[in-house]
């Protein structure tokens, strides 16, 4: 597969390396934070059996709503998306350091090339840090349906999962 | 045909260019004069739509939109290119940005000025960096080109061999506007001379009339201003009188 060329999206002299570490560092950050939900989904999940004589056995109660036990889970997700705002900045602010070079980016016939190369990968980033809670919220609900014993479900549970937002 | 009217910029209470009418043909070399805050850059800055005025400013009666900003270029000792890009980086991009680039003026200027084209331009020297910036603005093949103190820092030899250079290169449609302190060293290249003082054009003169007048340019700026040559010697006297 070919390299992505993220020149044209890029302020000129900004390193094509800063991409994917921000796209990594974003959804790294992400999965970190939503393992709090796998720890505690583990916790509610477990107070649910009990070892008798060497074996685990069922013993009933109810677990957490999806929303109680998700909490804060996504809130990687969320200031990934938030830091694109100074990153935005940060692609902006370097047509000032060391140079003007924002004169010459205000001059081009091509008036989107300083929009684009400040915006994009702002924007992109957002875009898959919104996707990755998405997909991360609708894995974690997954996990949190098929493996609870549907006698341990709080009766609200499918409300719960849409009365999230 | 560049035409400026009425032109007028405030920064808070201060009103940094006052009503400027102005036009400037094809192939003049105009040189921009006037006192720190005068209002030169600030002018330039207008011209080039780089900062919001009034007043109507024109380019062969039309309004300058991003298609005719291409026919105006800058160089400014503020400097406006990419650190972090060498200058083949440079060129490759202003090639794809300009159809009308250099590519032969380019080449030439950068071998005569001996810059490398494979470093970054934040390694240059500071007199490597002004000299780049105006190659840049030369090479845009832009119609007028707006130097707003160009040599600041580069040593008068250096000076000198640009000016020759300019002459040497500039085609007769090409427009320069150059704003300088450096009176004297443009002088014998300049064809006009436009005065600023107070955000206002106080004088504005070719220098075949002050050739007919037997004067050079300093002599009209000196004139233009009021200068008082014995002001220091006044004010020394003063200073003089009053510590005995």
């Amino acid at each position: 597969m070919n390299k992505i060329d993220w020149s044209p999206v890029l302020p000129l002299g900004i390193s094509q390396r800063q991409v994917p570490r921000v796209l990594i560092t974003g959804l790294a950050a992400g999965l970190l934070v939503n393992c709090i939900y796998l720890l505690r989904y583990a916790s509610a999940y477990g107070d649910l059996f009990r070892w008798v004589a060497g074996k685990r056995v069922y013993v009933g109660g109810i677990v957490p709503t999806f929303r109680q036990l998700l909490d804060r889970g996504l809130y990687g997700c969320w200031m990934a998306m938030l830091a694109m705002l100074p990153l935005a900045w940060y692609y902006w602010r370097s047509h000032y350091w060391g140079s003007k070079s924002i004169y010459t980016m205000r001059r081009l016939p091509d008036g989107s090339q300083l929009w684009r190369r400040c915006l994009t990968v702002p924007l992109l980033g957002a875009a898959v840090f919104f996707l990755e809670a998405m997909i991360l919220w609708q894995l974690d609900f997954l996990l949190y349906w098929f493996f609870t014993p549907e006698a341990s479900l709080p009766s609200a549970h499918w409300t719960a999962l849409w009365s999230l937002w | 045909m560049l035409e400026l009217k009425r032109v007028c910029k405030n920064y808070g209470q201060k009103r940094a260019v006052d009503g400027v009418d102005l036009t400037v043909g094809p192939g003049e070399i105009v040189g921009l004069f006037g006192e720190n805050g005068a209002g030169k850059t600030t002018l330039m800055k207008c011209i080039l739509g780089l900062i919001p005025c009034k007043g109507t400013i024109t380019l062969d009666g039309q309004p300058i939109d991003r298609k005719r900003m291409a026919r105006l270029s800058f160089a400014t000792c503020e400097h406006s290119f990419f650190p972090n890009l060498t200058p083949q980086a440079h060129r490759e991009f202003y090639k794809g940005q300009f159809p009308t680039f250099r590519d032969k003026r380019f080449k030439a200027l950068m071998e005569f000025f001996q810059l490398p084209m494979g470093k970054t331009v934040r390694t240059f020297s500071a007199g490597q960096k002004n000299q780049f910036e105006v190659i840049m603005a030369l090479s845009q093949g832009a119609d007028y080109i707006l130097m707003d103190e160009p040599f600041a820092g580069n040593d008068v030899f250096n000076r000198e061999d640009f000016y020759k250079v300019l002459l040497g290169i500039l085609e007769p449609t090409e427009t320069v506007i150059l704003s300088t302190h450096l009176l004297e060293e443009v002088s014998g290249f300049i064809s006009r001379g436009v005065l600023l003082r107070g955000g206002q054009v106080v004088g504005d003169v070719s220098t075949l009339e002050l050739d007919e007048k037997g004067m050079n340019i300093l002599d009209y700026v000196k004139q233009t201003y009021h200068y008082q040559p014995d002001r220091v010697s006044k004010a020394l006297r003063e200073l003089t009188g009053e510590e005995e």
